[in-house]
């Protein structure tokens, strides 16, 4: 722990080793790699077959072939070692270029894919299987022209971060992260997270979940950026935290962020420590270790927002210096509790003394640092859809340093959801994150609240499709706009028959023990919607009073027959006694 | 204090000195953790509490199907840490059962990584099958702490609580299984020790739904 501590503290964002980048350390991971895993090593992006083979790398096509002129003059020119290049940013594909090159270097591309995934040891079958998958997905969303780049560029970058993976790339010669901390995987542990993150990339409706962790936010945020948009940059993040200990996020607008991630919060535990199942961690909806990594990053990246907001140091000026460390596992290593109903995940803030202090067992999300998150990572703006009952217009909170640009997509009523979530889906291609209480979805139990953030996605027969990131069999593949209304509006949720509702309308949204856009997104209160913590506790009185009173007599009942048995069973012996001597016995039998 | 329709208990009294604490439903996906703690302790991190948790998900299968094969064993104590030397016979148990359990899975049986980062997580006390009101129980005694932290520094350590809890199956026959938990859990063994009876007593006042 001393160590890890130690190296922890050393932790600078821009502390690169450029030897080792360069290749010195992955050369020898490489070979350790092959070593391990008894698996031929193709190197990064080996048998990509580039479709483009004239002179000049290739870059220039002829006048009269417009279709690729206007393809490079995108922005997507490839570099010799199939990279695409940097010095002109990538754009989402319009869709027009379904010509056969793509399709060749896709097919190649997949081919080298499917290797890379061998090497961790899946079955050909299995990466066969994920690799189709991912390409065939991708190629839909390039299609509808929502896609950065083109398939077979996003499933290089795909094939890149996870031979990184393998390889290790990145690492410093002495074994530790980039950024100076202890290295905390096996090459087990690594195969089951490119086994995992191609999963995910191949399914993420099945393989994105959070298990027995309060990552709803995260993953469902993983889940929209894996379906559409730039998948590739979420494996590119998982293979930079593992292999630097930090990943940079970028925004729309082009702001980066460092985020240093403590390696000890994405060390295996229980459920990301079994090996890689589609069963266990797809059907039976439990966290493997892409989803680990990524709940580190993405709660690091929320803690650092926080910091940001109130004005503090962040994860990007060092480890050390962070006034909020999110910890995805392992939170007893900062002085968290666990214990056999903790999931042992928190937020720990950092006191005066140095040390941390708990602030709560999840990533601590409302719906506004939700929102935020969203916006760090580059996701699309109004990706996060809620009842305006909840959020009102959309707007975050005033002097909460949220960006002036942020926003929450509100909606009134379910046709409201429906046309701008139409429209949100035309326009990225993706499913939206919405809040529900969960108790409140079909089978809930309809029991206190527990604001809860899951994918929906509008239906063209009117319906809704909700997708958890719980077990498979909690997803509702088409559900009608009541079970929609009734588990994102708190006030729709459950009002006690003996409280006055106004004739003219609903219950008043402000009341103020319903769940409100600064309720953290976990589950939460027992307390009944509408009902005051005065109403509460009385209700809570008289139903004990009543409970006791019920109790009394039913003990003063049992008192009673148990009095009158044993007066009759004194009686019998009486008279058994009276019999015995012959005598009369005359008492009445009570 | 009497609770109703919690999961498979259709009702359990607790002791008049408990009232209610942090209620917490949905997330995980049905889950639900229900604390009730002594009227004394507002903090309940330093005090004790009774808890009743479900972690909203069954357990894999066959730790499920391990847990339930389990339960059909006569009532009795399993493993008791300070008189059984030989810990093999019930590793091999805890092993099938392994995520039925939650966290105290990672106990010191099953892992034998020294204290440290991969070090257990509950110190295994006691095990045994017993029996509440017809049903059928796992009990568990023991203490979660810190990995890092040595068995002789959990006294006092600020991550250390004292932990006796049952799991029982709450859907016997269904598929898949279902386990649901009633916990007690205190800062120290002194404090576990005193409300040990008024929890014992909680339980026997549990009436299934099932039953």
């Amino acid at each position: 722990m001393a160590d890890d501590n130690k190296a922890a503290e050393t932790a600078r964002p821009n502390d690169k080793v450029a030897s080792v980048k360069d290749g010195v350390d992955s050369g020898h991971a490489s070979e350790e790699a092959v070593a391990l895993l008894d698996r031929p090593t193709p190197a990064p992006g080996a048998g990509v077959e580039s479709p483009i083979r004239d002179g000049s790398m290739g870059t220039t096509p002829p006048a009269s072939d417009k279709t690729m002129t206007a393809y490079w003059q995108a922005g997507n020119r490839i570099n010799g070692d199939g990279t695409r290049s940097t010095d002109a940013p990538a754009k989402l594909n319009d869709g027009s270029d379904k010509s056969d090159p793509s399709r060749s270097g896709l097919e190649s591309a997949t081919e080298a894919y499917q290797k890379t995934l061998e090497r961790a040891n899946l079955s050909p079958k299995q990466a066969e299987e994920f690799a189709r998958l991912t390409a065939d997905r991708l190629q839909k969303a390039a299609d509808g022209g929502k896609l950065t780049g083109t398939p077979e560029e996003q499933l290089n970058r795909m094939n890149k971060a996870m031979s990184d993976v393998l390889d290790k790339t990145g690492k410093r010669p002495d074994g530790t992260l980039e950024n100076g901390q202890t290295d905390h995987l096996s090459d087990r542990d690594r195969a089951n997270l490119v086994k995992d993150m191609a999963a995910r990339q191949a399914n993420p409706e099945k393989f994105v979940n959070q298990g027995d962790h309060m990552t709803c936010v995260l993953q469902s945020n993983q889940k929209q950026r894996l379906e559409a948009g730039d998948p590739a940059q979420v494996s590119e993040q998982i293979a930079s935290v593992v292999n630097k200990g930090s990943a940079e996020v970028v925004q729309k607008d082009g702001t980066t962020r460092t985020v240093n991630v403590d390696s000890r919060s994405f060390m295996p535990d229980a459920e990301s420590s079994v090996a890689f199942n589609t069963g266990f961690h797809g059907d039976a909806g439990k966290r493997s270790m892409a989803g680990h990594v990524y709940d580190a990053l993405a709660g690091q990246t929320v803690a650092d927002l926080r910091s940001e907001r109130e004005g503090k140091p962040s994860s990007t000026q060092g480890l050390d210096k962070a006034s909020y460390v999110y910890m995805a596992a392992h939170a007893d290593q900062l002085g968290a509790k666990p214990g056999q109903t903790s999931t042992n995940e928190a937020l720990m803030a950092k006191n005066s003394k140095g040390s941390y202090d708990f602030v709560t067992n999840s990533p601590g999300v409302d719906i506004w640092q939700s929102a935020h998150l969203n916006m760090a990572m580059g996701g699309e703006p109004g990706a996060m859809f809620a009842s305006s009952t909840v959020v009102g217009d959309g707007v975050p909170p005033k002097g909460a340093n949220y960006p002036p640009e942020l926003r929450v997509t509100s909606f009134a009523d379910t046709n409201e959801l429906r046309t701008k979530l139409t429209d949100f889906q035309n326009r990225t291609g993706q499913s939206a994150q919405i809040l529900v209480d969960a108790p409140y979805l079909p089978g809930g139990g309809q029991s206190g609240h527990g604001l809860h953030a899951m994918n929906i996605t509008a239906l063209e027969n009117g319906k809704f499709k909700l997708d958890n990131n719980w077990a498979s069999n909690y997803d509702m593949s088409s559900v009608d706009a009541k079970v929609v209304a009734r588990a994102t509006n708190p006030t729709e949720s459950y009002v006690p028959s003996d409280r006055p509702r106004p004739a003219d309308g609903p219950v008043v949204p402000s009341h103020p023990d319903l769940p409100t856009d600064r309720t953290e997104i976990k589950p939460d209160t027992g307390r009944n919607p509408n009902e005051s913590v005065d109403q509460y506790n009385q209700r809570l009185l008289e139903q004990q009073k009543a409970d006791e009173a019920k109790q009394k007599e039913l003990q003063e009942k049992q008192t009673k027959e148990r009095q009158k048995a044993e007066a009759h069973a004194a009686w019998m012996q009486q008279k058994i006694a009276a019999e015995a001597k012959g005598l009369p016995f005359t008492l009445t039998e009570p | 204090m009497l609770l109703k329709k919690i999961g498979v208990i259709k009702e359990l009294l607790l002791p008049p000195e408990f009232v209610q604490g942090e209620q917490e439903f949905g997330g995980k996906g049905n889950n639900w953790r229900l604390s009730y703690h002594p009227r004394k302790f507002k903090d309940t991190d330093s005090g004790a509490q009774i808890i009743l948790y479900y972690r909203g998900n069954p357990p894999y299968k066959t730790a499920g199907d391990a847990f339930r094969v389990l339960l059909t064993q006569s009532p009795g104590t399993l493993f008791e840490q300070s008189k059984d030397t030989n810990s093999r016979p019930i590793a091999s148990i805890l092993k099938n059962l392994s995520e039925a359990l939650g966290p105290a899975a990672n106990n010191q049986l099953l892992n034998h990584e020294p204290p440290g980062l991969s070090g257990p997580l509950f110190f295994m006390q006691k095990i045994a099958v017993a029996m509440v009101n017809k049903r059928k129980v796992l009990a568990l005694t023991g203490v979660f702490h810190g990995t890092s932290v040595p068995v002789e520094e959990f006294e006092g350590h600020p991550t250390t609580s004292y932990y006796h809890g049952l799991l029982f199956d709450s859907a016997p026959g269904n598929q898949p299984c279902s386990i649901e938990e009633i916990v007690l859990q205190a800062a120290t063994q002194a404090m576990l020790e005193q409300y040990l009876p008024s929890f014992e007593k909680a339980v026997a006042s549990i009436r299934w739904s099932d039953i």
